[in-house]
């Protein structure tokens, strides 16, 4: 009862800050100067065209009327026509969600599976040489912007050593001779379901250095954290009681501390998910990722409002579920948060 | 600790690059196109889609590069004539071709796919503002009344808008098109397209022109922004064709092996618009001695490395229209000093507000270069950059508190000097591309008289139209910058390429063999 009404209570606060973020977009669209009908129109429309566009997005009526026929389509889950491209933003989100959020998701993978056991042996074996370079890689991970990062790996694993592509999703031999049958927009998983391995394969070449780049940042969090939190773990009575008794330190170190140690971790990787996707933006324009980043760049930079404000919506929905998604898990381990 | 190793092992394994050797049995052709493709709508697209649509789609009549003998070839339609007072047109179809669903293009389809663009009425579709309707007389014989007289000839050859599709095409809406489906009578289909990323092309092999060996079968457009990916994918032959690169790269790139740069003018230019209404720019004088303050050789070879040319005149130089006996001001800053003092600034003493497109750094270099120059004759210019819109709405909201000289692209939506003359410098009610507010009745007279004349007698035409420009050029409303090259870089061993600025960047594939 005491965990439901906890629930309730941060869904009503997400709610609220959606909200928030939604009037804050949408005035600040509408008050910056511009002029959203003759962009809608294109280069050098008409003075009709102009006037009669004005009326067909209905720029000519108040603003808060304006808001309230968004908020109504935005409840029916339209979230508009791109000004730019007459195209549907929805549609165009299910092209460019899915690439970002592979993005993503391998990053963080990536991120998991070295850094918690890096940082486990580097908080294991604390003041060895292993320790002292994990701790660079680590600072040097989340300190390094990812553009410069980006740059540095294409110039090696492409240019000098020709083992990975330069960019974009897939090449082009595998779009041309092994085309992957779109359904969830997430090439790993299409090209697996439709049993087309040759893409398979060309995908994951493709993903492996934005992903790397893209986990520099969610990498030296969880290395940092994993090994504060095992060398915290590792200082408490049962680890001596364990010792004592004799249990080998493998058992020690893996079974009995990394097991204590691992949730500060997952919960701060838990939030750099968020964090990667704008992270990915960056990433993405290098790499020619055909993503959410490259998406709302060419919107910034055709002050393509509808699309912003429905990027900063999305970007925002994943925030606030991330944060959420984290507090609870939180709450169900530990009893003491959930009367905060 | 086993498996972290055997999971390293793993993923270095997978770092060996893939398809070392696919069978190309293919002749591709790879187009590194530097922005997407925003609408590939036929009807609506008005944007950098062109170079696609120019491959998927035809016009009734083909725009001929510059150095022909005639304006216009025949494409779609294979003849065509005006009335005597240019008011009915009438157009003969080619036999035999096809639409790629199968239709057969004949007088009802093109009324069909020109009826549909003019009701949709967004991008460049007012370029038929004159027509009033279009009836299907024959089967292969199309007819046009219009409202006004106009060359329509030339209206229904333009890059954009133009395109016919069949009529099942046509049935469709705009989110039919945006999946990366078409229907038209071009030489290529779309084969597929991963918007943001790649688009394939592939041969039509019913087009009415047939094929030969050599010919590309397999269109590629790879969509990188990036100009070093770009500049890097010419150089290794990754791809055979791009543009789009800082100006100072073309040097070096042309001595590469195995690439050409192909520099051709393009018909886009950039003027100075000035403020014949605000004080001190209303004054003739002041605004001859503004044309006599820039720098025009500075810029022609700093800020675009000596590859645009000095324009004469709002028309291009290789373009019908263009005088090439016209007034060019050049740069004379004891000229500018005299007008001045005549205009009653003998020490300059006056400052001028000139505005530019923020994100265009070539603009805002023309300004810098011009306020060095102005700055010798005591006039001080405030260089704002500025979103278009923002810098638009500043100009056609009150003359009176505008910005004294606006910097301005122009380019044609389809060829004609009208473009400019009407566009920029005829006079209007309420300002809308006139952002110099010119307003001279016998310049106006002109530019009519010679726009109905163009549809059957274009030498006569071009003459008023040459005239109408000597009265501009006497008048300054503009500073007439540059005539802006298009620079292409494309793999030496593809053969048949020529630019044809008519249709800006647009490669027609079917033309070239490797």
């Amino acid at each position: 009862m005491v965990f439901l009404s906890f629930l309730l209570r941060r869904l009503g606060l997400s709610v609220f800050v959606l909200v928030g973020v939604l009037i804050l977009t949408f005035i600040v669209s509408r008050v910056i100067p511009s002029n959203p009908a003759a962009l809608y129109a294109g280069a050098r429309p008409r003075p009709e065209q102009v006037a009669e566009i004005e009326k067909k997005l209905g720029l000519d009526k108040p603003l808060i009327e304006q808001f309230r026929v968004y908020l109504a389509d935005l409840l029916d889950g339209d979230l508009g026509e791109s000004y730019h491209s007459r195209r549907s933003i929805n549609t165009d989100l299910s092209i460019f969600l899915p690439a970002t959020l592979e993005l993503v998701i391998a990053a963080v993978v990536i991120a998991l599976v070295l850094g918690i056991p890096i940082g486990a042996l580097a908080g294991a074996y604390p003041r060895s040489p292993f320790d002292y370079a994990t701790r660079f890689v680590a600072i040097a991970g989340v300190s390094l912007p990812s553009f410069w990062l980006a740059l540095i790996a294409q110039s090696i694993f492409f240019s000098q050593l020709g083992w990975l592509p330069l960019g974009s999703r897939i090449s082009r031999d595998a779009t041309l001779f092994y085309p992957i049958a779109a359904q969830t927009g997430f090439y790993l998983i299409d090209a697996a379901v439709s049993g087309n391995w040759e893409a398979w394969f060309d995908a994951l070449h493709h993903l492996i250095l934005p992903a790397l780049v893209l986990s520099a940042y969610p990498l030296g969090v969880t290395i940092r954290m994993t090994q504060a939190s095992m060398l915290e773990a590792l200082s408490e009575t049962y680890i001596m009681a364990a010792r004592a008794a004799g249990l080998s330190r493998p058992v020690i170190l893996f079974k009995l501390a990394l097991k204590n140690a691992i949730m500060p971790a997952l919960t701060v990787v838990g939030l750099s998910f968020a964090y990667s996707i704008t992270g990915a933006f960056l990433v993405e324009v290098i790499f020619s990722w055909p993503g959410l980043g490259k998406y709302v760049t060419e919107a910034v930079l055709n002050v393509d409002f509808p699309v912003i404000i429905a990027v900063t919506l999305v970007v925002t929905v994943f925030y606030i579920g991330v944060n959420l998604l984290v507090d609870l898990i939180q709450a169900l381990l530990d009893p003491r948060v959930r009367l905060v | 600790m086993k498996r972290l190793l055997l999971f390293c092992i793993s993923l270095s394994l997978l770092m060996l690059p893939l398809f070392g050797t696919v069978a190309q049995d293919r002749n591709v052709f790879v187009y590194g196109h530097p922005v997407a493709f925003p609408n590939l709508d036929p009807s609506s697209g008005n944007s950098n889609e062109n170079v696609v649509m120019g491959n998927v789609y035809e016009t009734l009549t083909f725009y001929n590069g510059p150095g022909s003998d005639e304006i216009l070839s025949p494409k779609l339609a294979v003849s065509w004539e005006a009335s005597e007072d240019s008011l009915t047109w009438t157009f003969n179809l080619r036999e035999g071709v096809t639409f790629h669903d199968g239709a057969a293009l004949n007088a009802e389809a093109v009324k069909k796919a020109l009826d549909r663009t003019i009701a949709i009425g967004e991008g460049s579709a007012w370029i038929f503002w004159m027509i009033d309707s279009i009836e299907a007389m024959d089967d292969l014989v199309v007819q046009f009344n219009l409202n006004t007289p106009a060359p329509l000839d030339l209206v229904l050859s333009a890059g954009y808008a133009a395109w016919i599709m069949s009529p099942n095409a046509a049935d469709q809406d705009n989110a039919w098109f945006n999946d990366g489906k078409a229907a038209g009578t071009g030489p290529y289909k779309i084969a597929s397209n991963e918007p943001g990323q790649r688009m394939v092309l592939e041969a039509y092999p019913d087009y009415w022109g047939g094929w030969t060996e050599g010919q590309f079968d397999t269109i590629v457009f790879e969509i990188v922004e990036d100009p070093t990916v770009l500049e890097q994918m010419i150089r290794s032959g990754d791809a055979d064709f791009t543009y789009s690169l800082p100006f100072d790269n073309y040097g070096p790139l042309a001595e590469a092996p195995g690439v050409s740069v192909v520099v051709t003018p393009s018909f886009q230019n950039l003027l100075i618009l000035l403020n014949t209404i605000k004080e001190p720019t209303n004054s003739k004088l002041v605004r001859q001695a503004l044309s006599y303050s820039f720098p025009y050789a500075d810029v022609v070879t700093n800020l675009y490395a000596g590859m645009g040319t000095q324009a004469r005149g709002p028309i291009p130089a290789n373009m019908w229209g263009h005088g090439a006996d016209l007034l060019q001001y050049s740069h004379d800053l004891d000229k500018a000093r005299e007008l001045l003092a005549e205009a009653g600034y003998p020490d300059g003493g006056f400052s001028l507000v000139y505005t530019h497109v923020a994100s265009d750094l070539d603009e805002q270099q023309v300004g810098e270069l011009w306020r060095a120059s102005l700055a010798e004759i005591g006039v001080d210019l405030e260089i704002r950059g500025l979103a278009w819109e923002a810098q638009w709405d500043l100009a056609i909201n009150d003359p009176a508190s505008a910005q004294e000289a606006f910097g301005f692209y122009w380019w044609p939506d389809y060829i004609t000097p009208n473009s400019w003359l009407t566009g920029m410098f005829v006079s209007e009610d309420e300002p809308f591309f006139n952002l110099s507010y010119y307003s001279n009745p016998d310049f106006d007279n002109l530019v009519a008289g010679a726009s109905t004349m163009s549809g059957t007698d274009r030498i006569a035409a071009e003459a008023m139209y040459v005239a109408a420009q000597e009265l501009l050029l006497e008048d300054a409303a503009a500073i007439y910058v540059v005539d802006l090259p298009d620079i292409h870089v494309i793999r030496d061993d593809v053969s048949g390429y020529v630019n044809n600025p008519g249709y800006p960047h647009v490669v027609f594939f079917y033309d070239l063999t490797r």
